[in-house]
Order: structure tokens, then sequence, then C-alpha cells
């Protein structure tokens, strides 16, 4: 019964190849120098050193898949990106042989995580590199906000003037006393942890809310923790977020939950654009219904003072998406990101992974149920045969033209994608970044069929 | 002998009153409602309620001075600080001016030489208050701090486990950051100058929200110019209103200003100018200097002798003259 059940599943998954569907097989067999490709950036000086002995490093400088060369898509096993670049489901589909993907940083919305491990794709982050660079600029923000220091410098630079005091109390006005306010941290995460700290020497009460951290987490840090999103706006003067961004919190900050906040409070963002709505921010500005706000990220990147909903909106810091970064933290981040796509190349996905955060979808994408993992391999040749479309050669002993130490830039032009791979039917699945999401209220992991 | 003496001295005061020099007279007789007035200010709105059946209240709206609340102005150096190594300050303007980076490498260009916190040195000149509530704060950040301050008793470095330089070159060599929380004297003017820069760091920052003679800033726009300094933020400068178009850091690149404006808080400014009257009052009702609170010139006050072994009963019929011409 059991050898029945063994070639009935085979021959399904021989149909679902022939098919066109590339079954998700993790540590399946790999080139003996795959590619490994940098989407979004240009730069690999610091990848190459850890990579070049196991892999041919590549980069695309794409903002969309639309510029990735077809080279890239079909033959690279490894992806490295920034956070400027969206791989949505329809863009993973794209790619034939990819096993991981590192993001160089510590936020992966801009990724399908859950698409990918569908696809048999891990997704790895690099969260720990940026911590305190992200907490001192947001605390640097929230202190700009009380005290004014960059409006008044701008203020400054366009001539102003304050010789008695009362002009100077004229252009300072506004400066708030920071000992006795509230600080409300929305994620505690390591950043909001570290801004909590921060907060507490200038003499800020701080509360927050975070409804994935387990009970007691407030007690070791002396911190207040709320039940609820509205109680910590209700009680904050200061609201800072620091979560990452899902499919449950697009918009977070809304006309609504601001409606929740104080009279003249503040609102800081190192975090993600696309938990603050801006209409109902500029509109909250305008009225004075929030103070003042200071922005690191934002709906739409890059921003620009002169497009979008905050055009016009007074009272405002923005930065652009810079608060991660400083020359330590962006070597360092660069250089564990290419030690993680090492690790997937020599080791075992997932388990030689430090920061996978698909790893409980990969795992429960069953692939051969009830099979032995060594007997999988020999039967695979036959799948492995087909990772590559026919029409596409596998990768030549040689490698990629000027491979080896050097560095190739594939950077593609208007490319027809012209591989005979059907679209996949899937089961309902959660909305790929960058489409527009709905409440998911069914949370079923997905399946293959 | 010692009559002939005391009619020397009371004859020398008597001289000198004639001669039009007030004497120094600790709790001589006063106006029934002295005059009180605001030298370098408008608005006596919060001193009124206080003085007003004391004392009667003018303004002068001359320029003069300010005056220093402790936490305002450390969390407002904490930012001077943070915006010279986070560089928000200059990114925002950046922004403003239509500067767009779309890529992480435009990304890394704009933030440029943002610099990582932890492990860097700030150097406190002056641990007075200020000082103090600075340092304090630093440390959450990660900042290692030492500080100069030869005025402090010894021992004070080990109540806040901060470090203390012995002198002001030991602590200029060793800090990464340097910042000015001591008051302005005649021993310090110029603190910071061409020979006291060229023993800081190469690349260093320095904030300043002390007092703007502290800083020669001729030196300064030079260094920031040559890059030894690679920013400074001032609060304060040589002449005030500060402007950029003007004076010696007209082109000085990497520069952060405010206008003086450290101390300020709504509640802070409300709550010196409520002390500030109450002070007054202090002196009105009470004695100078004994009913004080923050007399700042008391030692010399006091030494300065006026009726040597002289009770104070047989002053007061002598000095109607004075208090007329007070």
């Amino acid at each position: 019964m059991a050898l029945m059940d063994k070639h009935k599943v085979k021959r399904q998954r021989l149909d679902r190849i022939c098919e066109g569907i590339r079954p998700p097989i993790l540590n399946g067999p790999m080139h003996p120098r795959p590619l490994v490709a940098l989407l979004d950036g240009r730069d690999c000086t610091v990848e190459m050193p850890v990579l070049k002995d196991v892999a041919t490093v590549a980069f695309c400088d794409a903002q969309s898949t639309q510029e990735i060369h077809e080279k890239v898509l079909n033959e690279a096993v490894g992806a490295l990106m920034y956070h400027t670049i969206t791989l949505s489901r329809d863009d993973l589909d794209k790619f034939k042989g990819l096993r991981i993907i590192v993001r160089i940083g510590s936020g992966f919305d801009n990724v399908d995580i859950k698409a990918a491990a569908e696809l048999g794709i891990a997704v790895c982050n690099v969260p720990a590199t940026s911590v305190e660079e992200t907490a001192d600029t947001s605390m640097c923000l929230i202190l700009n906000l009380y005290r004014r220091v960059t409006w008044m410098h701008q203020a400054m630079r366009e001539g102003t003037r304050a010789s008695s005091v009362e002009q100077i109390r004229e252009v300072a006005s506004g400066a708030a006393r920071i000992r006795g306010e509230t600080l409300g941290i929305i994620g505690l995460g390591r950043v909001g942890q570290a801004v909590a700290l921060r907060a507490k020497a200038f003499g800020f009460s701080v509360i927050f809310y975070d409804p994935y951290l387990p009970d007691g987490v407030e007690r070791s840090l002396g911190l207040q923790r709320m039940a609820t999103l509205q109680d910590l706006l209700i009680h904050s003067d200061c609201v800072s977020l620091h979560c990452s961004l899902n499919e449950h919190n697009h918009h977070l900050i809304n006309d609504f939950t601001i409606k929740q906040m104080r009279q003249g409070a503040f609102l800081v963002n190192t975090a993600r654009g696309g938990l603050v709505d801006e209409k109902a921010l500029a509109q909250a500005l305008k009225e004075g219904r929030i103070r003042g706000a200071a922005l690191d990220v934002h709906e739409t990147e890059p921003f620009s003072f002169s497009q979008g909903p905050l055009k016009d909106a007074p009272n405002l810091i923005c930065t652009p998406h810079t608060s991660w970064y400083s020359e330590q933290a962006s070597l360092e981040a660069r250089e564990e990101a290419a030690r993680e796509v090492r690790r997937a190349i020599t080791g075992r996905i997932p388990d030689s992974l430090k920061n996978c955060v698909n790893k409980e979808y990969l795992m429960a994408t069953p692939q051969w149920p009830g099979v032995d993992h060594g007997a999988v391999h020999s039967e695979h040749n036959g799948a492995a045969a087909y990772r590559f479309p026919t029409g596409l050669v596998g990768v030549t002993a040689g490698g990629l033209t000027g491979a080896g130490a050097a560095v190739e830039g594939i950077v593609a032009g208007n490319l027809a994608m012209a591989h005979g791979i059907a679209p996949m039917s899937r089961p309902p699945h959660t909305p790929s970044p960058g489409q527009p999401s709905k409440a998911e209220t069914d949370r079923d992991m997905p399946t293959d069929q | 002998m010692a009559l002939m003496d005391k009619h020397k001295v009371k004859r020398q005061r008597l001289d000198r009153i004639c001669e039009g020099i007030r004497p120094p007279i600790l709790n001589g007789p006063m106006h029934p409602r002295p005059l009180v007035a605001l030298l370098d200010g408008r608005d006596c709105t919060i001193e009124m309620p206080i003085l007003k059946d004391v004392a009667t209240v003018a303004f002068c709206d001359a320029q003069s001075t300010q005056e220093i609340h402790e936490k305002e102005t450390a969390d407002t150096s904490l930012c001077l600080i943070l915006n010279l190594y986070r560089r928000v300050t200059w990114m925002h303007q950046a922004l403003r001016e239509g500067t767009r980076a779309s890529s992480v490498e435009q990304i890394r260009e704009v933030a440029g030489d943002a610099a990582r916190i932890r492990g860097e040195t700030l150097g406190i000149i002056g641990l007075g208050r200020v000082g103090q509530a600075v340092a304090l704060r630093a440390k959450a950040f990660g900042f290692g701090v030492i500080f100069y301050d030869p005025y402090l008793p010894d021992g004070v470095e080990r109540s806040l486990g901060l470090q203390r330089m012995a002198t002001l070159q030991d602590l200029l060599i060793h800090s990464d950051c340097v910042s000015l929380h001591c008051s302005l004297n005649e021993h310090n003017h110029h603190l910071i100058n061409d020979f006291t820069i060229k023993q800081m760091r190469q690349g260093a920052f320095l904030v300043n929200s002390a007092r703007g003679g502290l800083v020669d800033e001729k030196a300064l726009a030079q260094a920031l110019k040559e890059g030894r300094i690679r920013g400074a933020a001032l609060d304060v400068h040589e002449t005030e209103p500060f402007s950029f178009s003007q004076g010696p850091l007209k082109d000085a690149p990497n520069l952060i200003c405010t206008p003086h404006t450290s101390w300020y808080s709504e509640q802070a400014s409300i709550e010196a100018r409520e002390e500030a009257a109450r002070e007054v009052r202090r002196a009105i009702t009470g004695r100078i200097p004994d009913s004080l609170k923050n007399c700042v010139n008391k030692e010399y006050l006091v030494a300065a002798s006026q009726w040597p072994s002289m009770e104070v009963a047989t002053v007061h019929p002598e000095l109607n003259i004075a208090s007329a011409y007070r």
C-alpha cells in the first residue's frame, strides 16, 4: 500500500512538472558555482570577498523585475536585495532557479514570503545591524519635534533674525519641555526597546503597544504596556512607530486612529511608510490636531516635498529613508547578508540559515509526504534536469562570461518574457506586497494541490 | 584710635556719596514701593502678580543677557549632537531643496557621513547641572563620556560613572565630539581657538549651547572649511542675533545654528520668570543677601566691608541722605 501511494505521489509530481509547475525542492542539487544577483543595487564590493569562491556574483541595479535580465531570472540561485524593489508572487514566478533571497536590512514587507515559500525559496533578513542607528535617529527626530532645532536652523538659513527675548520666544514657539511627557511606542521589538531606554533618559514616561509580545516584557524594562492601540493613542503625547508592515497594519495611523490621538500630539515614523495614511496625516497637520510629524519613511519613495499628499502640510520633518544608515551598519549588513547566502549555498535550507523569515511556511509546504529525504534525491534526477526550462541549457561549467572573480553587471533592457510556464493555480493567499491589500480573515497555510 | 578710624571711614563714605558713587549698603531703608525694572524685555505679565503689591514693575526692552534652564538646554544639546551624528537637519534641508534619493547608493550619498554613535567619546567641558544632564542622556546612546571641569571637587565623576580628564588638552585629544557647558568668565574667552582646535581629533564635532564667547568663530570657520572639524552645532554665537549671511561663519560648511533657544520651552520660560520675580520680591521684603536664593555675587557683597563693627541700627539715621540719593 505504501509503495503504491509513493508511486501515486510521484506520478502527480511528474504530471505537475510537465504542466510546468516547479516543485519546491529544498536542498536539491545545485550548480557548483551558482549565480547570486544583487537585484536593486550596483555595488557588490563588500559581498564579493565573502562569496567569490562559492558563487558568481552579479548586479542588476533594477527597480522592478521588468528591468532584470532574463539570464538572471533564469539562472539566479541566490538574490540579494534592499527595500527599493518589490517581489510579489508574480515577480517571484519569473525566477526559475531561485532558492534563497536575502534582504540586506530588517524589513521584508516588500517580498511575498509565503509565495516564496510555496516556490521553495527561503527568505532571510539581517535584523540586527541597524538597531541602534534607527533608535538614535528616532530619538533625534523626537528631539527635533520637541526642541525644534531643524525648523529653527531652517528659519535661520532663510534669514530670520531673533534679537530680543520675545523674538526668540516667537522663533522657538512650540518648543516644549520633555520631562513628564508620554512617549507611546507601537511595536516593542529591538528598535522599540532601544528607543524606550533612550527616551527614559530624557524623562519621558514610556508606554507601548505590541500585540505579539508575550506577557512580562514590560516588567523587565520598566515600561507600561497598553492593551489596545486606542489606549496607547489616548495616553501619548508623542507616538513613535517601530513595528514591521504586514497584511494587518497597513494605514494603522489613519483618519479614525488619528482622532483617538491627543490634540497636538507628535508622530514619528522610522518603520514603514505604509503604516501611515498620508492624506489623513496632512489633514491633521493642517488643522493642528497633530502638532508636528517626523517621517523617515513614506508611502511613496523616494519622497519629495513637492509631490504627494504631504505637499502643503506644515510642521513636517522628513528624511529619505536613512535612519538605518551608518557606514559601519551598512558594511555589517552587507557582510552578514553575503554570509547568509553562503550558508544557503554550502549548507542546508533552512537549517543552516540564521535569519530565515519564512521557515514555517517552507517546512509546511509538503513535498513528498512520508517519503524519505534520501530516497527523494535519486528520484529527483528527472526533476533536477527539468529545473531549467527546455531551450535553455543548464549553466555551463565555465559559468557566465567574465565569471570568476569578476563582477558582471547584467542590466536588462526591455525583455520579452518568453518561457512557457503556465500560470499556476494557487489556493487563496494573502495579497502580495505592492498590490492593494484586503483584510484576510482566513489564515490557512497555503498548501499544494 | 578706633573712633578716629571709624570717622575716617565714614568721611570717605560721605565723600564718595557726594561724588555720586553709591555705597554698597545692605539692607538699608528702601522706598515703600521700589521700582523693579525688566531690563531687556517688554512682557511683564508673569512677574506682575508676584510683585505688584510690593513694587512698581517696569520694562526697558534693552539688549542684554539670557538665562538658562538646565533640562531644556540638555535636551537641546543632545538634539544638536544627534543632528551632527545622524544628519537629520541637513537631510531635511536637502529634501526641502529638492534632492531625491531613489536607490540605496543615492541614500548612502545623501546620508553622507552619518555615523554610528556607540563607542564614540563625548567630551563635556563644564560638568555643572546642564553638563551632568547631558552626560547621563548621552550614556543612554552608548557614548563614552569624559569631562573636564577645573572647578569641581574630587569624586563627582565616581558618582556618575564618568571619566574625568585633568586638562583641557587631555579632553580634546580623547573626544570625538566636544560639547561646551561652562559659563563664560574672564579666564575662558575663546577657549576653543586655533591652538586648541588643533588639539582636537581630526574630524571631530563641536557643540556649543553655553556662550558664544567661548569659541573663536574665525578659527572654527577655518577648521570647518579644512575638514579638521567635521561639523559644528551652535546655539550661541559671538555676535547675536546670529545670521548665516554675516560674520566669520558666513561661508563655513557643515554648520547647524539656532538662535539662542536651547533654554526655551514655554513651561521653562514661565517658571524662570516666576522664580525671578519671586527672588526680587524676596529682596524687597527681606534681607540681602540672606533672603536670596540664588545670589551669585554673595561672597563679593559681604566682603566689601561697609561700616566695620557698626550696628545696623546706628547706620540707619545717617543713611537718609543715601536713601534719598538712591
